[in-house]
C-alpha cells in the first residue's frame, strides 16, 4: 500500500544575519491514509516549520515531499498550488490569530470555496451548512465575529474552514494548545470523529506528550530540526529507544500520586540551529553521549516499524 | 457521612437553611484571637467592572495555609486563581477592580487593610509572586543582574555592592553564572528567564510565594527542572505558596493541598491525597475524566459538555448545574455551601458522592 | 507559547445581531460627549456650507460699495468688507471650499497613499527599499515648502491646491500603511489565506487593509483639519484659493490690512476656521480613544 504522504531527507533552512538556521534537518518518515501522525519536541525543533514546508506554505530548501503521488515541492505559482490546496491543509493552533477580525464565521468557511471559482452560490451555501454542522457549529453564531466566540468555537471554525475543500490530509499545529482543558477534550474527539467519517490522514503536531499519545498511530520525535526517533504510538512510550525520548517522557508530571518517578534531569544548554556541527544535536545533553555521536546520525529500525537515529541505542537498550 | 463545619471557620456556607446562624460570632471572636494558620483569606469577593458590567470574579473565597506547606489552586481560564492571588498581594487594577468583601490575613498583619506604603513594604519581601509569562516579565532595558538587586536594595538597607553581592548567590543558587549578571533579558532563554524570575522572587527570602502558573510557557523538560528548584528554595526557607496551575501532573508533584475553583468560587478542597484518589465535586471529577490519560487507552476522551456561566449574570444555584449530568431541580434553585465530607475534604456538592454511593449499593 | 483563551458562555448565542468591531467602536465612540460634540459641530458646519446658497442673505460677490466696511449689524450679521460683500454669506459660502479642500484633499491623499504603501508593506525587500527611499526624499522637505513648491509650479486655484496638498500627504499615509501592513502581514490568519490559496489581491483587499486601516482614520480627521489650515495659509500667500472665492484663509488675507480698524473683518473667518479645526480635533481624539479598547478599562 503506497502512502498518501512521503518525506525524503526535507531540508528548511532560514538565513539569518548570524547564519544559517537549520530548522528542519534530513527528516525523512511517511503516512499511510487514515493514519495520525504525532510530532512531538519542544520549542524550537522544528515541528511547526515541517508542518508548514511539507503542505508548501514554506519554500523547501531540499528534500522530496510527495502528497497523494504527486511531488509538491517544485511547484511553483499560486495557480499551481490549488491541486494542493484541495488535497492537504492546515490548522493553526491560535484558533484566534487564525481567523480575519472582519470576517464572519460563515464568511470565513466560505473563503476557500469562493476562491476555488469552482462552486456556484446555492452550491457554497448548502456545503457551508454542511460543514457547519459537521464541526458543531450552531446555526445561530454563522454571523458571529471571532471575538465574540470563546476558542473552543473559534476552532470549530478553523476546522470548518480547513474541511471546505475536502482535503485528505491535515496537518494539524498544536490545535488544542491553547484551549483549555475540558474544551481541548471537545475539540479533540471532535478530530477523531472526523477523521472517522471522511477517511482523514493527520500530521499532529504537539508539545503535549499526553494529548498525543490519545490522537496519534504513530509519533516521530524531532530534536533541533533532527528527526531522533519514530515509533508506533504504544510502543514509543513502553519502549523509548533514543535518550531524548527517554528524558522527555521521564519530564512528563505524572497524575498517579502514589507513584511519583525519578525524573531524568538533563544537564547542560541546548546547542544552536545556527551553523550546526554534524552530528547528533542531543550530544551536548545526553548521558550517553561519547565520540561517536559527532559524526552524522543514520536512522536505523532496531525494532520492526522503530526507527531511531542513535548510535548508542543498541547498547542502551540492549537489543 | 455529612458533617456540617463547626470548629473549621473558614468555610462560611451560606445555605440558605441557616445552618449557620454563628457565623458573625464566630469571626468576631477570631479577630481577637492568634489565627490558626499562616495565612487566612476569608469571605474574598472581587469585581471587575468593564463597559458598564460588573464581572463577578471571586465570590466567597476562604482558604488557609501553613507556612511550608503548598496549596495548588486548581482550574480553568477565567476561573479567578490569578484574580484571588492578585487580591492577596493587592495589585489589581485601580481602575475597574474592587476587593468587595473578605479579609486576608497573613502572620499578625490585616492585608487588607493595610496602607499603601505598608504594603509596598511587604511585596517583594513578605509575599513575593512569579508570573505566567517569563518573557514579559522582566524589563528588556535592564540588566537582569540588577534587576534581582534592585528587588533585594528596596527592601533591605544595605550598600550597592552588597546587593550586587546578594544577587550573584540567587543566580547561583537558581543555577545561572555570575558572568551573565550583567547580559540582558532577551538573551536568555526562556527557562533560564524565568529562574531570574524565580532569584527575584524568592530574593528576600519571603514568607509566602504566589507561583502563577510558573512553568506553563517552558518545555517539559525544562518544566521539570524548574519546579523542582521552586520546591527545594521554598522548602529552605520554609516558604508558603500557592500555586496556580491547569495542570494536574504538576500539582501531583507538589502540593500539600488542593483548591479547586469554578466560576469564582471553591467547589472542592481537600489533601492532595483526597482530592485525586477521592474527587467528588463533579466538576473536578470532569475535569480528571477530561484529562488523556497516559496510560490509559480511551478511544474518546470524557469531556464537560457546555461552557462556565457568564460572569456578568452568575446562576442563583449552582453555577456548575448547567453541564452536571447529576443536577436536580434543587440544584438550580439553592446554592450549596462547602460541606466537609471527609478528615480534610471540603466539597460543595455531595450530589455527585450519594448518587456513587446509591450505585455501590446497588451493585452488591 | 499563547496563553489559554478564557471561555465563558456565548452571548453571541444569545444576542439577535452580530457586532463587528466597527459597531462596536461606534458604540464606544457614541459615549464620548467631545468626541460626539466635535462630530456635530463638523457636521453643523458642512450642512451650513451645503445650505449656503439658500440661507445666505447675499451672493458671495454681491458688491455694495455704499455699505462697504460697517461692523456687524441686524442687517449685515457679520457685517461688510472693503468691497461691500456681506461677511456672513462670504463666510457661509467660503464654507464650501475651506471645508471641500480639506476633505477632498485627505481622501485623495488617503487613497493614494495606501496604495504606494500597501505596495511597499505587501511585497517586501526590492520594491519596499525603492519605494520607501523615495518618499524619504519627499519627508525630508518640510511640508509646508513641499506644498507651496507644487502650488507655485502648478498655480492657484481650487483643484490644483487639492492635488498639492495630496501629494504632501501622501508619504506619511503610505508609511502608516506599510507600518500597519508590516504587523498584519505575520498574522496567522494571513498564512491561512495562503493555505486555502487566496490570491495576493484578495489577500491586501479583503485581508490586510481592512485590518490595517484603524489607525489612519484617526490620522484623517486629524489630517482634514490640517489641510484647511494650510490651505488657508495657501491662500494667504497668495496660493491656493484667490479671491473673489471666499476661502476662509483667503478673507483673513483681504483683512490683514483692515486688523487694526475693521478687526471683525479677520476675526470671523479665524474663528471659523479655528471651530472646524477644534471640531475635528476633538472627534480624532474621541475616535482614537474609541478604537484603542485598552483605554476604557
Amino acid at each position: 500500500m503506497s502512502n498518501l504522504v512521503e518525506v525524503k531527507n526535507l531540508k528548511k533552512y532560514f538565513s539569518t544575519p548570524r547564519g544559517m538556521l537549520h530548522a528542519v534537518d534530513d527528516v525523512t518518515l511517511s503516512l499511510a491514509a487514515g493514519e495520525t501522525m504525532g510530532i512531538v519536541g519542544e520549542s524550537g525543533c522544528g515541528k511547526s516549520t515541517l508542518g508548514r514546508t511539507i503542505i508548501h506554505l514554506l519554500n523547501s530548501t531540499d528534500g522530496s515531499v510527495v502528497i497523494d503521488d504527486e511531488e509538491v515541492t517544485q511547484i511553483k505559482g499560486k495557480k499551481n498550488l490549488k491541486k494542493l490546496h484541495e488535497k492537504a491543509q492546515i490548522i493553526f493552533q491560535d484558533p484566534y490569530s487564525s481567523l480575519n477580525p472582519r470576517m464572519t464565521v460563515e464568511e470565513t468557511i466560505r473563503e476557500p470555496l469562493i476562491i476555488s471559482h469552482r462552486y456556484t452560490r446555492s452550491e457554497i451555501k448548502a456545503r457551508v451548512n454542511e460543514l457547519m454542522e459537521m464541526v458543531g457549529i450552531d446555526e445561530r453564531i454563522r454571523g458571529s465575529y471571532p471575538h465574540e466566540l470563546d476558542g473552543g468555537r473559534r476552532q470549530r471554525v478553523v476546522i470548518g474552514r480547513a474541511l471546505a475543500l475536502n482535503p485528505k490530509f491535515i496537518v494539524c499545529d498544536e490545535p488544542v494548545s491553547a484551549l483549555d482543558v475540558s474544551i481541548q477534550a471537545q475539540i479533540l474527539n471532535l478530530l477523531m470523529d472526523l477523521q472517522d467519517k471522511n477517511g482523514l490522514t493527520y500530521m499532529f503536531i504537539t508539545h503535549d506528550m499526553s494529548v498525543v499519545r490519545h490522537i496519534s498511530t504513530n509519533i516521530s520525535v524531532m530534536y533541533l530540526g533532527q528527526l531522533v526517533e519514530t515509533s508506533p504510538t504504544k510502543e514509543l512510550f513502553v519502549k523509548p529507544l533514543h535518550p531524548y525520548t527517554k528524558a522527555l517522557l521521564s519530564a512528563i508530571p505524572s497524575t498517579d500520586i502514589h507513584s511519583q518517578k525519578k525524573r531524568m534531569i538533563l544537564k547542560g544548554e541546548l546547542t544552536s540551529p545556527i551553523n550546526p556541527k554534524p552530528g547528533c544535536r542531543f550530544a551536548t545533553r545526553c548521558p550517553y553521549a561519547g565520540p561517536e555521536c559527532s559524526s552524522p546520525q543514520e536512522l536505523q529500525e532496531l525494532l520492526p516499524g522503530h526507527f531511531t537515529a542513535c548510535c548508542k541505542a543498541k547498547e542502551i537498550n540492549s537489543l | 457521612m455529612e458533617e456540617k463545619e463547626n470548629q473549621h471557620h473558614l468555610f462560611h456556607s451560606h445555605a440558605e437553611d441557616g445552618s449557620h446562624g454563628d457565623h458573625r460570632g464566630h469571626q468576631h471572636q477570631d479577630q481577637h484571637q492568634k489565627k490558626e494558620h499562616f495565612l487566612e483569606i476569608e469571605n474574598l469577593a472581587v469585581q471587575y467592572s468593564s463597559s458598564g458590567e460588573i464581572i463577578h470574579a471571586v465570590n466567597d473565597v476562604s482558604l488557609s495555609l501553613d507556612q511550608g506547606k503548598t496549596l495548588a489552586l486548581v482550574g480553568e481560564t477565567g476561573a479567578g486563581k490569578t484574580t484571588i492571588a492578585k487580591s492577596i498581594m493587592r495589585i489589581l487594577p485601580d481602575r475597574g477592580a474592587k476587593i468587595t468583601a473578605g479579609d486576608i490575613f497573613m502572620g499578625d498583619k490585616d492585608l487588607l487593610n493595610l496602607s499603601e506604603d505598608e504594603m509596598c513594604k511587604v511585596r517583594g519581601a513578605e509575599i513575593a509572586m512569579i508570573f505566567q509569562d517569563p518573557m514579559t516579565a522582566l524589563n528588556p532595558t535592564m540588566r537582569v543582574g540588577d534587576q534581582i538587586a534592585e528587588v533585594i536594595k528596596l527592601h533591605d538597607t544595605i550598600t550597592k555592592a552588597e546587593a550586587k553581592k546578594r544577587a550573584i548567590e540567587m543566580l547561583n543558587m537558581v543555577g545561572i553564572t555570575a558572568e551573565r549578571y550583567d547580559e540582558y533579558p532577551h538573551q536568555f532563554s526562556g527557562g533560564m528567564k524565568q529562574r531570574v524570575v524565580i532569584a527575584m522572587a524568592l530574593a528576600c527570602t519571603p514568607d509566602l510565594l504566589l507561583a502563577d502558573e510558573p512553568t506553563s510557557a517552558l518545555d517539559v523538560t525544562i518544566q521539570a527542572q524548574i519546579m523542582e528548584m521552586i520546591d527545594n528554595l521554598r522548602r529552605q526557607h520554609n516558604t508558603a505558596m500557592i500555586l496556580i496551575t491547569h495542570d494536574m501532573g504538576v500539582v501531583a508533584q507538589v502540593a500539600d493541598d488542593v483548591a479547586v475553583i469554578y466560576a469564582g468560587e471553591i467547589v472542592e478542597y481537600g489533601s492532595k491525597a483526597e482530592i485525586f484518589d477521592h474527587p467528588t465535586h463533579p466538576y473536578t471529577v470532569g475535569l480528571f475524566n477530561a484529562i488523556p490519560n497516559l496510560n490509559e487507552d480511551t478511544r474518546r476522551l470524557a469531556n464537560i459538555k457546555g461552557l462556565p456561566p457568564d460572569p456578568t449574570d452568575l446562576p442563583k444555584g449552582c453555577c456548575f448545574c448547567t453541564r452536571c449530568q447529576y443536577a436536580t431541580n434543587e440544584c438550580s434553585r439553592h446554592k450549596a455551601g462547602l460541606e466537609r465530607i471527609g478528615q480534610n475534604h471540603y466539597s460543595r456538592c455531595s450530589v455527585h458522592m450519594h448518587h456513587e454511593e446509591a450505585a455501590d449499593e446497588q451493585s452488591r | 507559547m499563547t496563553n489559554t483563551i478564557a471561555v465563558t458562555e456565548n452571548k453571541a448565542v444569545r444576542k439577535k445581531r452580530s457586532q463587528s468591531q466597527f459597531v462596536m467602536t461606534m458604540n464606544r465612540l457614541k459615549k464620548n460627549k467631545s468626541a460626539m460634540l466635535g462630530l456635530f459641530i463638523f457636521i453643523a458646519l458642512i450642512i451650513l456650507a451645503i445650505l449656503a446658497p439658500y440661507i445666505s442673505p447675499y451672493g458671495y460677490a454681491a458688491m455694495k460699495m455704499s455699505e462697504k466696511l460697517q461692523g456687524p449689524s441686524l442687517k449685515h450679521w457679520f457685517g461688510t468688507d472693503e468691497l461691500g460683500r456681506d461677511v456672513f454669506s462670504r463666510i457661509l459660502y467660503g464654507g464650501r471650499y475651506s471645508l471641500s479642500v480639506g476633505v477632498l484633499a485627505t481622501l485623495t491623499g488617503l487613497i493614494f497613499g495606501t496604495i504606494v504603501g500597501s505596495i511597499a508593506g505587501y511585497y517586501g525587500g526590492k520594491v519596499d527599499n525603492i519605494i520607501m527611499r523615495f518618499l524619504d526624499i519627499f519627508q525630508s522637505i518640510p511640508s509646508i515648502l513641499l506644498v507651496i513648491v507644487f502650488s507655485a509650479a502648478m498655480g492657484a486655484g481650487f483643484d490644483k491646491t487639492i492635488i498639492a496638498l495630496a501629494i504632501s500627504m501622501i508619504p506619511d499615509v503610505a508609511r502608516q500603511m506599510r507600518a500597519s501592513i508590516l504587523r498584519v502581514r505575520d498574522e496567522d490568519y494571513i498564512e491561512a489565506a495562503d493555505a486555502i490559496g487566496c490570491s495576493t489581491f484578495r489577500q491586501i483587499t479583503k485581508y490586510i487593509i481592512p485590518n490595517s486601516f484603524a489607525p489612519l482614520l484617526v490620522w484623517a480627521t486629524m489630517s482634514v483639519a490640517g489641510a484647511i489650515l494650510t490651505t488657508a495659509s495657501l491662500s494667504y500667500i497668495g496660493l491656493g484659493i484667490q479671491p473673489p472665492i471666499p476661502e476662509w484663509g483667503a478673507m483673513l488675507s483681504g483683512a490683514k490690512t483692515y486688523l487694526r480698524t475693521n478687526a471683525y473683518l479677520l476675526i470671523f473667518p479665524g474663528m471659523f476656521i479655528a471651530i472646524t479645526v477644534l471640531g475635528l480635533n476633538m472627534f480624532g481624539d474621541g475616535l482614537r480613544d474609541a478604537l484603542d479598547p485598552k483605554l476604557k478599562d
